[in-house]
């Protein structure tokens, strides 16, 4: 059972480990620590953090490498709680994963990665979306109260952290922290523009062949980007 | 008790609209009908300081001759005073109050009304506003009613500072995307020239950056241009080539 510390409603878990993220304005912010403690506290088995910034999901936490070939699996195939989640700004419930009729095709797929329930929350504040805070579990079954007030606070701190971050910078300008998201993931950006080219197609048609590929070969977008720009994959149209 | 029952649903919807559909307006539109039906005034409304003078953001009836009294306590009246003060302002009977008010008591008392009240809606310091009641009877509200007045006032005050708020953080929310996206697209742009030109990464965005440069515009629109098709790897190259050819003087 979560403590919860009443005079500020935030689990006392919570506000540790959010003193504990120091956010440093060299690196982006890490939240696989807080996904671990999530795992521990909420009552489910894996959990992942991702922002989405011009339909492109970036992960900034997982507990857990399956969580993530999730949460890929999602933006390949352009649907499931994550989606839903930072498309409609409303926390997405499916304590029943397998059959779920609204995902046609991330629910098989999801149950084949033995999640049996999924959970998904969006980081926002007022109309302006940055992303979702995504819980699975492999037992279906609803998601209890208590843990559902207590994922709406990390997602408030993670949203939080993320606009402090940003907070300080000049206008127009990344702080570094932020900066070294987009870095990490620069191979996948200049991938996408190569492959429009090859393929004659828009960039966001680019990101799609992209991460279809990469599920299609069990591999990860990166590894797929990185073989695009080294020249040794090219997409024909 | 019903109308506990009504204190506390007022309270339970503050609550309701601090969600992401708030709408500040509609929200003190409907404190002031509560006002009226809860504290059993006849009209209420709320104002808010801006610049040297007022504003009403919400009223409990169209009335004009309601809204033309808003207008004069702009220059004197309970709301005035309770704002000057920083503290609540009563009128048990405007009738004793034409020295005090000439204008607003004469207006007030045409208007039909017998007692005004002025609760400001105060954050630390300084007030931000006031809530407005007037009754068509003396004494129009005792104690315990000018003590839910105030609440209802504070009230108010949280609906108004939490918009602000969260209007601030949302601006900061979009500058962030903002900015991640045209990183993006700047990585983007880099991926179309390597290919459309046959360079690596590193001279892809030299050539990017020079045409910006050269062409004096901002390395994000140039990046939009080429990732929307419509600047190519070939145009600039024609410009660096009629730059070069021009003989253009090296930049320190």
């Amino acid at each position: 059972m979560a403590e919860s510390d009443r005079m500020s409603d935030i689990p006392r878990w919570l506000s540790e480990a959010f003193d504990r993220l120091d956010v440093e304005l060299e690196r982006p912010p890490g939240f696989d620590h807080l996904c671990e403690l999530c795992v521990e506290h909420l009552g489910v088995d894996g959990v992942g953090v991702a922002m989405i910034v011009a339909g492109n999901p970036h992960g900034l936490g997982v507990s857990d490498e399956w969580v993530a070939a999730v949460e890929l699996l999602q933006q390949a195939l352009g649907e499931g709680p994550c989606v839903d989640a930072y498309a409609t700004g409303r926390m997405v419930t499916e304590p029943r994963l397998a059959g779920a009729a609204r995902w046609p095709m991330f629910a098989p797929a999801g149950a084949e990665q033995r999640v049996g329930a999924a959970f998904a929350f969006p980081l926002q504040i007022g109309r302006a979306r940055l992303g979702a805070l995504d819980l699975y579990r492999f037992e279906p079954g609803p998601l209890g109260a208590e843990a559902v007030h207590d994922a709406l606070a990390v997602a408030t701190v993670v949203t939080g952290t993320l606009l402090g971050a940003m907070a300080g910078a000049r206008a127009g300008t990344l702080p570094r922290a932020l900066d070294g998201l987009i870095d990490d993931q620069a191979v996948v950006y200049q991938a996408a523009g190569m492959v429009s080219v090859q393929m004659g197609v828009s960039i966001e048609d680019a990101h799609v062949a992209l991460r279809a590929h990469a599920y299609a070969q069990g591999s990860t977008v990166a590894v797929v980007a990185t073989s695009v720009v080294g020249r040794w994959l090219r997409f024909d149209p | 008790m019903a109308k506990q029952r009504r204190i506390s649903e007022t309270f339970i919807s503050l609550a309701d609209t601090l969600v992401d559909d708030y709408d500040l307006i509609d929200f003190l539109q409907q404190l002031s009908e509560r006002c009226v039906e809860i504290l059993g005034v006849t009209d209420a409304g709320i104002v808010l300081v801006q610049s040297q003078s007022l504003q009403v953001l919400a009223s409990s009836s169209e009335r004009m001759h309601l809204l033309e009294l808003f207008e004069l306590q702009r220059r004197e009246g309970p709301c005035q005073d309770a704002l000057h003060v920083g503290a609540a302002v009563s009128a048990v009977d405007l009738e004793g109050a034409e020295q005090r008010w000439p204008l607003f008591a004469t207006a007030a008392l045409a208007a039909g009304y017998r007692s005004a009240y002025a609760h400001p809606m105060r954050l630390r310091d300084t007030s931000i506003g006031a809530l407005n009641l007037f009754v068509n009877r003396t004494d129009g509200l005792d104690a315990d009613g000018q003590a839910l007045a105030q609440a209802f006032a504070d009230m108010a005050t949280i609906g108004i500072v939490h918009e602000r708020v969260v209007h601030e953080r949302e601006v900061v929310a979009e500058q962030l995307q903002a900015a991640l996206t045209s990183r993006i697209i700047i990585e983007q742009a880099k991926g179309v020239i390597a290919e459309q030109a046959g360079l690596d990464m590193p001279e892809a965005f030299t050539a990017v950056r020079t045409y910006a440069r050269n062409a004096n515009l901002r390395l994000t629109e140039v990046a939009r241009d080429i990732v929307d098709r419509r600047l190519s790897a070939d145009q600039i190259r024609n410009a660096q080539r009629v730059t070069s050819s021009r003989g253009s003087r090296t930049r320190r």
